[in-house]
């Protein structure tokens, strides 16, 4: 599992990224709110003292208009006044209704401030602005018209000094950009330490099921408990144990079986060679009888004695071949021609094929590769299937037979009839040793027993389809194997 | 593993490239500027001949300016000539600008007027209107509402409150009331005198003082604040614009005719009169001297004969 993609880290990520955006939104919504009111106080405060000023101001001015011996001092000396008791202002400036200067402080003469009219114009609200100047840095400019009315004395201008606004902000930023900081990393810590603690027991639970063995279940690690994990884990417990016991029982299952098949097996085995040896022995018995009634012709006993000991003969062969079957003939694989063990068997069989006028179609691959396998026993093979398939055709018929490259590393025999074919129920049957479906006296039921036997001692397999009626294909597939 | 380092990088950068962005927007206090409108001066008004108006600088000049310039810029909007106000110290400062030529009309007193027209050569041309559109107003002496004074003879041993010894009301009490009961000024406990009428009102209410004299006007703004009316002078014309007698006609004509012209009865006048004086609120009536002779006899006999 890689930790990127892990749950912890996704949640994590996800509750991260989701807690920052909300708490950036949150904070810049907050701060620049704040920072409005902060203006805005400052604002109101320098539009506050420059009405302050100006209402004093309009005073002076009406007096020195008034006064029958114009004080051309008295409102400088106002003016000049007002600014040492307030050193924030950085400059000062009075302008008559045209515009023509009246009075502007040392600062305000050199202070590259941007006019605030073209020309006369009285202003309905005070004009306040906020801008840097290159001699002043930066400022809150307040412009006022003094008037009372209709009556017009002129402009008013004063520039406050606005670093400490600044200052203030700056100082407000920080504390926000701090706060925010700090939030989140305390939020993804308990957010980390929370879900430890929960993918804590998952990795568990993980680590359980990976290391989990029906062969060799070990006791569970885990904790059961009353959260949602707890739950998962003592499901899980539940699981393993009801595997395990499952497990015994299909093990137990599958023992009843084969030891019900083997029976069945031992059964038929028994049935079929109790049969097998039966009849010879009933005409060994019926001759030693004869024999033992007819001593006196040498003739009768000549010959009953003869038969006796083909009956003999025929129980030897049975014997012979179940202790073949039981034995296996130990292989002798070398290289070989399957083309070659197949001529061979039709040749073994030429005088039977004929007789029952059965064709032959034969398609054997010329290019087939050499195999490496015991000739005989395959030769034994392809006989018992070629004697299957005459047996089963009562007059005439067909047997196509045909080799091929199955793959690289294979090669198939196809053994096909025209014969009665198989009933579906008998096909499970039909490799089982004595099973036959043959007239007495015709087949022990060990052919195909034997031949499978043989073919996958080799690794190869036998796959047989037929249909009652219309024929029965075998097909035969061999590994083409390595020299010994 | 650069992919890895990319997640984990992108997203510090993009917090620092919005920090750095934020921290401009907050430092960056600039205000955009409203442009300021550029008409011309009224060079037309600038060059006509102005009429200066005198009033006593009772107040600070501001103040006296936000009653008395509507009723400037009115006469500015009704009348072919220009007038400024110009502020007085002191009504015998006033009067003197009068007859110097200095100012062209003025607002005083009726006590001023009536004491300094012997003296000068000015005439009256228009009086105000009360609240019930009468050219008159009463003076009245108040006491709290609590007050045990039921009139002037009552005043023995109290303290008197009063307003400027130049306003009518003051002179009424003291020239003519308290004779008429039969007490002299020493027989109060205490008489002062105060700039506005306003003050006596509070110093009474306050407690400082037992009584006091004040316009009708101002008295029934504190009727139902705890003050009572327990006595009143006799109907007496108000404070009137006045001219140096030989004025030009043509102007003296055209500032009556404007304020004549005004009935605050009538919504569009009430509108204008809002901000106006509130001695002025009611408009203006015609005045001639002799309309002052009453206020002459009442300051004598306590009583308008008229």
């Amino acid at each position: 599992m890689r930790a990127g993609r892990s749950l912890k880290t996704r949640i994590l990520l996800f509750l991260g990224g989701l807690t920052a955006v909300l708490m950036m939104v949150m904070l810049v919504s907050v701060l620049l709110r704040w920072r409005t009111l902060v203006l805005d106080t400052h604002r109101q405060k320098a539009l506050a003292v420059a009405q302050t000023f100006a209402s004093s101001l309009l005073d002076a001015l009406i007096y020195q208009e008034s006064r029958p011996l114009r004080d051309e001092e008295f409102l400088a000396n106002h003016i000049h006044r007002f600014l040492v008791v307030n050193p924030d202002i950085k400059s000062l400036a009075l302008y008559d209704p045209r515009g023509t200067p009246i009075f502007r402080s040392q600062l305000a003469e050199t202070a590259d401030l941007p006019e605030p009219f073209g020309h006369v114009s009285p202003l309905e609200e005070p004009l306040i602005r906020i801008y840097r100047s290159q001699a002043l840095g930066w400022v809150i400019e307040t412009t006022l018209f003094l008037r009372i009315h209709n009556r017009e004395w002129g402009w008013l201008r004063m520039a406050f000094d606005a670093e400490p606004v600044r200052t203030q902000l700056r100082a407000l930023f920080f504390l926000f950009y701090g706060l925010g900081v700090g939030f989140v990393l305390v939020l993804l810590g308990a957010a980390y330490l929370i879900v430890d603690r929960l993918t804590r027991s998952l990795r568990q639970l993980v680590e359980e099921m990976q290391q989990f063995d029906l062969e060799r279940p070990l006791p569970t690690k885990l904790k059961p408990g009353d959260d949602e994990v707890g739950q998962l884990a003592s499901s899980f417990n539940t699981l393993k144990d009801r595997l395990v016991q499952s497990r015994r029982q299909l093990l137990d299952a599958q023992r009843q079986i084969y030891h019900a098949e083997k029976l069945a097996s031992i059964g038929r085995l028994a049935a079929g060679v109790a049969h097998e040896i039966n009849n010879p022995l009933h005409g060994l018995k019926s001759c030693l009888f004869t024999i033992q009634e007819e001593a006196h012709n040498a003739e009768e006993v000549r010959r009953f004695a003869s038969l006796a000991d083909e009956a003999a003969t025929r129980i030897s062969n049975v014997v012979e071949k179940l202790l073949n079957f039981s034995r296996q003939k130990a292989q002798q694989r070398s290289a070989m021609d399957l083309n070659e063990v197949v001529d061979k068997a039709l040749a073994l069989l030429a005088y039977r094929i004929d007789k029952e006028k059965i064709t032959i179609v034969k398609e054997l691959d010329p290019a087939l590769p050499t195999i490496y396998a015991d000739a005989e026993l395959l030769g034994q093979v392809v006989v018992n299937m070629l004697i299957n398939s005459c047996d089963s055709m009562q007059e005439g018929g067909e047997i196509r037979i045909s080799t091929s490259l199955s793959d690289n590393a294979h090669v198939r025999i196809l053994i096909a009839d025209t014969g009665c074919g198989i009933p579906e129920e008998h096909l499970d049957k039909i490799f089982d040793p004595f099973f036959t479906t043959k007239e007495d006296g015709r087949g022990t039921g060990l052919g195909l027993s034997v031949s499978l036997g043989i073919v996958e001692a080799h690794g190869g397999s036998i796959h047989v389809s037929s249909q009652v009626g219309v024929g029965t294909t075998f097909l035969v597939t061999l590994p083409i194997g390595a020299e010994p | 593993m650069l992919r890895r380092w990319a997640y984990a990088v992108i997203p510090f950068l993009l917090l620092a490239a919005i920090s750095l962005v934020l921290y401009a927007v907050v430092m960056d206090i600039r205000t955009t500027s409203r442009p300021a409108r550029t008409e011309p001066p009224d060079m037309a008004t600038a060059k006509r001949d102005t009429i200066f108006v005198g009033v006593v600088s009772r107040f600070a000049p501001s103040l006296i300016y936000e009653g008395y310039q509507p009723t400037i810029d009115y006469l500015n909007a009704s009348t072919p000539y220009h007038f400024a106000l110009r502020l007085g110290r002191s009504y015998e400062e006033t009067i003197k600008q009068l007859d110097r030529g200095e100012i062209h009309l003025a607002f005083v007193g009726t006590y001023v007027y009536v004491k300094e027209r012997q003296h000068y050569p000015i005439r009256c041309i228009l009086r105000p209107r009360n609240r019930q559109h009468q050219p008159y107003f009463r003076s009245v002496l108040v006491t709290r509402a609590d007050s045990p004074i039921a009139g002037p003879g009552d005043l023995g041993g109290k303290r008197l409150a009063l307003p400027s010894p130049l306003s009518f009301s003051a002179n009424w009490m003291l020239r003519a009331e308290l004779p008429a009961h039969g007490l002299r000024p020493q027989d109060l406990g205490a008489v002062r005198h105060f700039d506005f009428h306003h003050t006596v009102i509070y110093e009474i209410l306050s407690g400082r003082f037992d009584a006091g004299v004040v316009k009708d006007r101002v008295a029934e703004e504190f009727l139902d604040k705890g003050i009572r009316i327990v006595s009143a002078s006799p109907p007496i014309p108000g404070s009137p614009l006045i001219v140096r007698s030989d004025l030009d006609s043509a102007l003296v004509s055209a500032v009556r005719e404007a304020l004549l012209r005004i009935d605050a009865r009538r919504p569009e006048y009430r509108r204008l009169l809002h901000d106006w004086d509130p001695e002025f609120i009611h408009g203006f009536a015609p005045a001639e001297d002799s309309d002052y002779d009453g206020a002459d006899r009442v300051l004598v006999t306590g009583r308008d004969d008229l």
